[in-house]
């Protein structure tokens, strides 16, 4: 059996990998920055956490509802983002999150400063599930990320975005309508994020405003730049290192957000696609180490 | 019968006419070439055509359907297809998947189709018979940055084909390019006109011009100063001061 700690920080890694692959669709993939993501997270926890404490629905709806609201906001939300590029929607989209961080802050009806209790961890046949159970829980939610993502990927949807991404006005040259592909990342991405937060406040119970900052938005960022961003793995990866390091080790933990500072400055000198990108050092000297295994081999 | 009707065509920026009532058609079938000194206004037109930019005034109609102010990607499914001046193919995509994001017209209008893996043999044959059409027989999987220029024209020709268009916008398709490699260029624009593919050219080698085009449409300083067949423009008196000056007498 796992350690209840160990559990809790593949909970932890679980999430991030969930928020690093759907902000990964955004930006890795649509080519649109997002310094926001973190708010999308915290819509879809606040969601899930007044339908479960409010209305009485279970966790189940209140997981579906999460996701649902927060794709359906996130296209809104797309719409401001829709006229302004690279600098400026990053700066549009950090402003999102400081909005929605101020909403949850200072409206009661979202529990202001003391945030929300209360919020149980999910029931299944009469019983409550226990953390192992929602460590597997978690795992088919990733499971299912990475199988969509997947999919979206090999599709005319992921083709169109590459083309967005690389050339948005020669994309519209070649019919695709931008405005629709870039609104569809959106709202996609944010549900990932939605479905994510709804993960994060069933299983912490308690959730603040803090935990949905422009802090956090970085640091899930800082998970897709690491690994490789518009790739599969990449995030995967970089969610796993990034989420242990800080409880490796208790230095990494008092010196986290400067330790991501340091880790994304280094990238970007040195590696700007990531520890696992197409063309970076580590996938470039693995296929050269195959290439050679299969030379002695044959 | 006229494939395109422009109809007194203006583009104004901020106090700066670039085009000023250009009326002209493009007839099915033929090439027609469209010249004049820099900063005439020719690639403004482009841009009006495939609705990259609205006109300030004017009609544009394609098959008797006005398109003026449609946005671009609406333009292109109905089949207009241009390249640019300036190549601007999707450089870190392949070569195939260059081909490949034109080839989706049909399927990006439905949301369920553009959910169809795009990356089919069948689609992919289609791609590599265009890349191989336009001479690029062989690397479909490298990146289309790391091509020469003269290879980047040819990939960019191959995506506009990837469209089916009925009209072909080419922007300077000699441009930058050595003397075999243009007539290569050519040769295959000749080629695809007699596949019922009917072509605008902007060009500035008057050799070049001469040689493919049957008319002619001189634009100088956003205004239409003659149209003709290219012995009767060589001899307007007003393109030869567009390009030249006035003779002083």
């Amino acid at each position: 059996m796992l350690s209840g700690y160990l559990v809790t920080v593949l909970i932890t890694i679980g999430i991030y990998i969930i928020l690093a692959l759907s902000l990964n669709l955004i930006t890795g993939y649509a080519g649109q920055i997002s310094l926001g993501h973190a708010a999308f997270m915290g819509i879809g926890a606040y969601t899930s956490a007044l339908l479960y404490t409010k209305t009485g629905l279970g966790f189940w709806p209140a997981f579906l509802a999460a996701g649902l609201t927060t794709g359906i906001i996130g296209a809104i939300l797309a719409i401001p983002c829709l006229r302004v590029r690279e600098d400026f929607l990053a700066i549009t989209t950090m402003g999102i999150n400081f909005v929605i961080e101020a909403v949850f802050l200072y409206i009661p009806f979202f529990g202001a400063g003391m945030g929300i209790g209360g919020i149980d961890p999910p029931r299944l046949f009469g019983h409550e599930v226990s953390k192992q159970g929602y460590l597997l829980l978690v795992l088919v939610v990733v499971g299912g990320v990475i199988a969509v993502d997947r999919w979206l990927n090999r599709s005319w949807i992921g083709l169109g975005w590459a083309a967005i991404r690389e050339d948005e006005e020669a994309a519209g040259a070649m019919s695709i309508d931008v405005v629709r592909f870039k609104v569809l990342a959106f709202a996609l991405g944010s549900a990932g994020a939605g479905l994510a937060g709804s993960l994060y406040a069933h299983f912490l119970t308690f959730i603040m405003p803090v935990n949905f900052s422009f802090a956090q938005s970085i640091v899930i960022l800082s998970m897709v730049v690491f690994g490789g961003i518009g790739t599969l793995r990449g995030p995967i990866v970089g969610a796993i290192v990034l989420g242990a390091l800080p409880e490796i080790s208790r230095p990494a933990m008092e010196y986290r957000t400067l330790l991501y500072g340091v880790i994304l400055l280094l990238l970007m000198r040195f590696q700007p696609a990531g520890i696992l990108g197409e063309r970076s050092l580590l996938p470039r000297a693995w296929r050269r180490l195959c290439r050679q295994v299969q030379g002695r081999t044959t | 019968m006229a494939l395109l009707e422009i109809q007194g065509l203006a583009k104004e920026f901020d106090g700066i006419t670039a085009l000023q009532d250009v009326t002209l058609e493009v007839r099915e079938g033929e090439i027609l070439g469209l010249i004049g000194p820099n900063g005439a206004g020719k690639t403004t037109l482009f841009n009006c055509i495939t609705g990259m930019m609205a006109p300030t005034r004017g009609t544009i109609r394609f098959r008797g359907e006005p398109i003026q102010g449609k946005r671009a990607f609406e333009i292109a499914r109905r089949g207009i297809a241009r390249t640019f001046q300036i190549v601007r193919p999707f450089p870190m995509l392949s070569l195939l998947d260059n081909v490949l994001v034109a080839s989706g017209r049909r399927r990006y209008p439905s949301l369920r189709a553009s959910l169809a893996p795009c990356r089919t043999r069948a689609t992919q044959e289609a791609a590599r018979a265009l890349l191989e059409r336009v001479g690029l027989v062989t690397g479909h999987g490298r990146a289309a940055a790391t091509l020469p220029i003269g290879l980047k024209k040819r990939l960019e020709i191959a995506r506009a084909l990837a469209l089916e268009p009925s009209l072909l916008l080419l922007d300077e398709p000699s441009g930058g390019l050595r003397h075999e490699e243009s007539q290569q260029l050519l040769d295959l624009i000749l080629r695809l006109n007699r596949e019922q593919i009917t072509v605008v050219l902007i060009e500035h080698n008057m050799r070049v011009v001469m040689d493919v085009c049957r008319r002619l449409v001189v634009l100088d300083h956003g205004a239409q100063i003659a149209v003709g067949d290219p012995a009767a423009i060589q001899a307007d008196p007003q393109v030869i001061e567009a390009y030249l000056g006035k003779s002083e007498e």
